[in-house]
């Protein structure tokens, strides 16, 4: 009796456990088929408020081409001071890596040009990182920078 | 040479095109079209702006005036042949670039130069002009057919003044200088400072941001019109047609 009331417990165990598995990887596909631009806004604080820039700049100023990702978004803040975000979702792995660079280059830029100039940006900036899950690489200029960028990748 | 018989002509049809009539916005814009801004956080500004507010109501104004701004951005670095390793540089494409080589990329229609903030050029006149003959010269070499500009300073608020007592009068003998080196080099003169300034000769606290140097919202509405304004006296001057008019 002890031994079937153990095997039905691990049963039952066994069907929480892959339920739960199952909705997690509903989580991951819903954002995938999400437009970034409604993904940032859901999670970036302020995005609402934020400008679109054109994504002609990504390639002008960045050197990221259009033809290397399928979905982006570009938003500032539009004062010297003010957060950003950028997310693209890569066509592919080599393509990700090579947006990744690209976006460190730009942090790198903006820090420089920060850090003797506009401190308070300079400080926001210097707590930033790009990160990158699978295809998609962000960039994102905010307060608590890796709890956000966490939050929009999650399920990238 | 070129430039300053192209000038001269434009006057000399001044007085035929002196009965010109307004154009419309969609019209005057058209003198942006293929175009580049190179300058400083001033610039920066007047980016946001125009993306976020003009191109919200106009989606076709100022979309292909391309912006190069660096925060910090000294004249003395666009007059450099090279991208300088000690200070911001303008990017293109994730390099570092200098003005003539980018203006040897994309050989716009205009270029519109606005920068000296932060070398504080108003303390060394002399050399912000020998700055502006290089800046000039290197663009001539490199793009010979893009029409040069030099806008204004824009003024400081009266709040600045008091940190640095006899800037904004410095400001002011350096855009007038600025203006007569323009008409000697023939390349145009856009001045944006007086419609900024208040009855006491500072930049408008209406206009301004919190820093006092930088134009908010207001301040670059005035500018963007003062922008069409231009394109009206070079249509009246000759020096230019709209591609597309309306009837």
């Amino acid at each position: 009796m002890k031994k079937i009331a153990l095997v039905l417990l691990a049963l039952m165990m066994l069907c929480t456990l892959s339920g739960c598995g199952s909705q997690e990887e509903k989580k991951a596909a819903s954002t995938l088929d999400m437009p970034l631009k409604e993904l940032v806004s859901l999670h970036v604080p302020g995005a609402a408020d934020m400008l679109e820039m054109p994504l002609t700049d990504l390639e002008d100023y960045m050197g990221i081409e259009p033809a290397q990702y399928t979905d982006a978004v570009y938003l500032q803040e539009g004062t010297l001071s003010g957060g950003e975000a950028l997310v693209l979702r890569a066509v592919n792995a080599e393509e990700a890596e090579s947006i990744k660079a690209c976006l460190e280059g730009y942090l790198a830029q903006r820090c420089k040009e920060t850090q003797n100039y506009l401190p308070e940006a300079y400080k926001l900036l210097k707590e930033c990182s790009v990160q990158r899950k699978n295809n998609t690489v962000a960039l994102i200029v905010t307060e608590k920078p890796a709890d956000v960028t966490a939050l929009v990748l999650a399920g990238e | 040479m070129k430039r300053l018989l192209a000038m001269l002509l434009c006057l000399l049809l001044l007085g035929g095109s002196a009965c010109a009539q307004r154009l419309t916005d969609d019209e005057l814009i058209q003198y942006y079209e293929e175009s580049v801004y190179v300058g400083d956080s001033l610039g920066e500004m007047l980016r946001f702006y125009v993306n976020g507010v003009v191109r919200k109501a106009h989606p076709t104004y100022f979309q292909s005036l391309k912006f190069f701004t660096a925060h910090g951005y000294r004249l003395e670095t666009a007059a450099m042949s090279y991208p300088t390793h000690d200070d911001t540089n303008i990017m293109y494409k994730g390099n570092a670039i200098a003005v003539g080589n980018l203006m040897s990329k994309l050989t716009p229609r205009n270029v519109f130069i606005l920068a000296g903030l932060r070398d504080r050029i108003g303390d060394d006149i002399p050399t912000g002009m020998t700055y502006i003959e290089s800046i000039v010269k290197m663009i001539s070499e490199a793009s010979p057919d893009t029409r040069i500009h030099f806008i204004s300073l824009t003024p400081i608020s009266a709040e600045v003044e008091k940190k640095a007592p006899g800037r904004q009068g410095k400001w002011d003998a350096y855009n007038a200088e600025l203006e007569k080196k323009c008409g000697e080099l023939g390349v145009f003169f856009i001045n944006i400072a007086p419609s900024l300034k208040d009855e006491n000769g500072f930049l408008a606290p209406k206009l301004a941001t919190e820093d006092g140097y930088h134009l908010n919202n207001d301040g670059n509405a005035i500018w963007v019109q003062l922008l069409l304004d231009f394109a009206q006296t070079q249509y009246e001057n000759g020096c230019w047609t709209p591609a597309v008019q309306e009837p």
